[in-house]
């Protein structure tokens, strides 16, 4: 019975971060932060867009992997598990009758719930706009936030493997900035590669592009399988890494 | 019982063979991923919805088909750049609507379309492609090629301007015209035939030349863009050969019974006919074009159409103005299942007909139908009176003496034909307008008329609509209280509701 068994064992790790990260006033001040960003920037698109609500609900969302995604994350999960194993509750942790994968799992989910509390701060602002009469275009908006949650977990697993890789938070963090960074400007090292011809180079950044492929299909209110599991299986390999990276502390331990 | 590795602890051994074996797991997983990524974007696995309300990640059918339909995957090669200049922010608007929806085609094209967009800084590289496309000039363009055949395509096709209202010094985008230029471009590329159009000259039509606001130099620029040859005929020998539409643009003279006959033996053996009667030289005698409509069971009815509308200035509801005969139809007005108006009824877009007569049913012979395609508002009249003194109308509803309710202003006729082919039909397509195909209203009805003949040659895969203006739906920020709401709670309400649970967290933690 490994499948409850890992169910029930990340959502003990999924409560205790969850409650280790909401009942953190430093957590609210980065969510304030981060809500004020956001709003901050969204009377300029508006304005931008010419009024056009959707069009500047996009371009919020994606304006997120800018920065929001880079910086906040690693943020989130950087004592997660290093500060753990520094403190030696890691070890705790690792005898306790929990699956190192459940484990991960538990904390990444955390981390991602909150920046989906993040980001449904796009739903006030939409809420405060239809209240004023403006026609929100809800289904687009709800599948746009749900592609942005799903862009998060893949830079929460980030975050989570440069946790597990670094000796002390800070360090965790600027790993993990650097992490996410990479993963964003990927395709544009791909597309600067000069020893592939431009098809290969178009290809490859076509099956990497996590914010282009995002901004085509959920961004835009159009659901599309293949973005998921390219969301989705990035993810689970960065969880795959930090989860051997967790039995290699058993090791030395 | 088996010891656990915690309690023996490892040697550096085994420590490297189970590094080794989890760097394999990593690997492993990262190439099952990628096999996943790669399975999933296989057209027979990949699901994709369009969950916005105003569908805008859906390409019309009718273009769909037409790309599906192509016979080799098309190319199209984007080499936008930015402009400098007064309308740098127009150009780059459009820039990126006509990028998001070439991305969009090419997504749904099944592989039928591949995109290429251009760093326009990588100047070999452009001047390379620019060579191979054996194109001069490829700055901001996009050129659209099918095997050796190429179309190159401006700035300026991508959508129709008008004066900024918000600052009229600057244009602004009207109607972004992107899926209806992409669907007539590979449509003109792939044409294997040209369907021929003979006009009727000599008989007070609308000048086919004509770039005056009463020619119809643009209906006919616009047809010869879409793939249609243009020939004349003067309205006294035969049809000229491979006659596939006849076009009667509004004649005020009418024709010999000869004529009549060869055009009504062309609808009987499977030929087209654009009919439209003349709403300005009211003639409805032998002849005439109304006359030939007769013969389908249809007739033009004298008054111009009208219905009140309210002055923009005053609010008021207005009547004795000429400007109630300028009749817009849209949405339940038009035939929401004809090929020509469904796509009209799907993108919301209007039509306009300035001074139309309207066309009575009467009994078709048999093997005849006829399809109102578009009809006037409920409660127009038929300005049927004219003031005795003045000999003009007034424009005015003058009681029970002027017909009132619905009227049809376009109609689509099929009809048997005596080929030995059962299921060969006639077309006709019948209007009393002359207004609305001038040069003065042809933007507006552009589409419909496209549409139109598009449907006459049996090409009902070209009839491709421009979706609704783009500033439908839009937020008028000049005028709503928008951005003040968005500033309070974006700005403030949110970010202080988060440093309030802040505070509390932090009192409720400093509590021994």
């Amino acid at each position: 019975m490994r499948g409850p068994e890992l169910l029930r064992g990340t959502a003990v790790i999924y409560r205790r971060e969850l409650s280790g990260l909401f009942l953190q006033p430093v957590a609210w001040v980065l969510l304030a932060l981060g809500l004020f960003l956001n709003g901050y920037a969204f009377p300029a698109l508006l304005i931008a867009t010419k009024g056009d609500a959707d069009a500047a609900f996009l371009y919020a969302f994606r304006s997120g992997f800018g920065w929001i995604s880079i910086v906040l994350p690693p943020l989130l999960t950087m004592r997660m598990i290093s500060e753990e194993a520094r403190s030696g509750m890691l070890e705790y942790l690792l005898t306790a009758p929990v699956k190192d994968g459940a484990l991960v799992l538990g904390k990444v989910l955390a981390a991602t719930t909150f920046m989906a509390v993040l980001w449904g701060g796009a739903f006030v602002l939409a809420a405060a706009l239809a209240a004023c009469g403006a026609a929100i275009d809800w289904p687009r908006l709800v599948l746009a936030w749900g592609g942005t949650v799903l862009a998060s977990l893949v830079f929460c697993s980030a975050g989570l493997v440069a946790s597990a890789l670094a000796a002390t938070p800070v360090v965790a963090a600027f790993l993990g900035m650097m992490l996410c960074a990479g993963i964003v400007l990927l395709p544009t090292f791909v597309d600067r590669l000069a020893f592939a011809s431009r098809a290969t180079r178009r290809a490859l950044i076509e099956r990497i592009d996590l914010a282009g492929q995002l901004e085509q299909t959920f961004l835009r209110g159009m659901f599309d399988s293949s973005t998921l599991v390219l969301l989705v299986s990035t993810s689970a390999v960065l969880l795959v890494l930090c989860t051997r990276r967790l039995e290699m502390q058993r090791w030395r331990s | 019982m088996s010891a656990s590795p915690r309690e023996h602890g490892y040697s550096r051994r085994a420590r490297a063979s189970l590094f080794a074996q989890s760097l394999l797991l990593v690997v492993l997983a990262a190439l099952v991923a990628a096999l996943c990524v790669e399975v999933s974007r296989t057209e027979a696995l990949r699901v994709r919805v369009d969950a916005s309300r105003r569908r805008v990640n859906t390409l019309a059918e009718p273009t769909l088909e037409r790309i599906r339909q192509l016979p080799s995957p098309a190319r199209v090669d984007v080499f936008f750049r930015p402009e400098p200049g007064p309308q740098r922010e127009l150009v780059a608007e459009v820039q990126r609507r006509a990028l998001e929806f070439l991305r969009l085609a090419a997504a749904r094209a099944e592989g039928k379309l591949e995109l290429d967009v251009h760093d326009t800084s990588e100047l070999e590289a452009v001047q390379a492609r620019a060579t191979e496309l054996r194109v001069d000039d490829v700055a901001n363009k996009v050129v659209v090629s099918l095997g050796e055949r190429k179309a190159v395509l401006s700035f300026e096709e991508w959508a129709q301007f008008q004066p900024d209202p918000l600052d009229a010094r600057r244009l602004a985008i009207a109607t972004f015209k992107g899926e209806e230029l992409l669907a007539s471009t590979l449509a003109r590329l792939s044409a294997m035939e040209q369907p021929r159009i003979a006009f009727s000259t000599g008989r007070g039509e609308l000048a086919r030349e004509s770039g005056e606001p009463g020619g119809a130099g643009m209906l006919a620029r616009a047809l010869r863009d879409d793939g249609f040859e243009l020939v004349d005929w003067d309205g006294t020998g035969p049809l000229p050969e491979r006659t596939d539409i006849v076009a009667l643009l509004a004649p005020t003279q009418p024709f010999e019974p000869d004529a009549l006959a060869a055009l009504r033996a062309h609808v009987e053996r499977g030929g087209r006919l654009f009919a439209a009667a003349s709403s300005v030289v009211v003639y409805t005698g032998k002849g005439s074009t109304s006359d030939l409509l007769t013969s389908y069971g249809l007739s033009v009815l004298e008054g111009p159409v009208c219905k009140e509308t309210i002055d923009p200035v005053t609010g008021i509801l207005a009547d004795g103005d000429p400007r109630v005969a300028v009749l817009p139809v849209s949405g339940s007005q038009l035939d929401a299942r004809h090929p020509i108006t469904a796509p009209f009824v799907r993108h919301g877009r209007r039509v306009v007909f300035p001074g139309a007569l309207a066309l009575q049913r009467g009994q078709p012979p048999n093997g005849v139908a006829l399809i109102e395609l578009a009809s006037s508002p409920r409660d127009s009249w038929r300005d049927t009176l004219i003031d005795p003194r003045t000999r003009a109308r007034n424009f005015a509803y003058d009681g029970p003496d002027e017909p009132i309710g619905t009227f049809a202003l376009l109609t689509a006729i099929e009809a048997h034909t005596r080929t030995e082919d059962p299921n060969a039909r006639g077309r006709v397509v019948a209007v009393a307008c002359t207004s609305a195909l001038a040069n003065a209203t042809f933007e507006t009805n552009r589409d419909l008329w496209l549409a139109s003949f598009n449907w006459l040659a049996r090409r009902e895969h070209r009839v491709v609509v421009a979706g609704a203006d783009p500033n439908v739906g839009r937020l008028d920020l000049a005028r709503g209280p928008y951005l003040a709401r968005v500033v309070q709670v974006g700005w403030f309400a949110l970010p202080a509701a988060c440093l309030l649970l802040a505070l509390s967290i932090w009192f409720a933690r400093r509590r021994p």
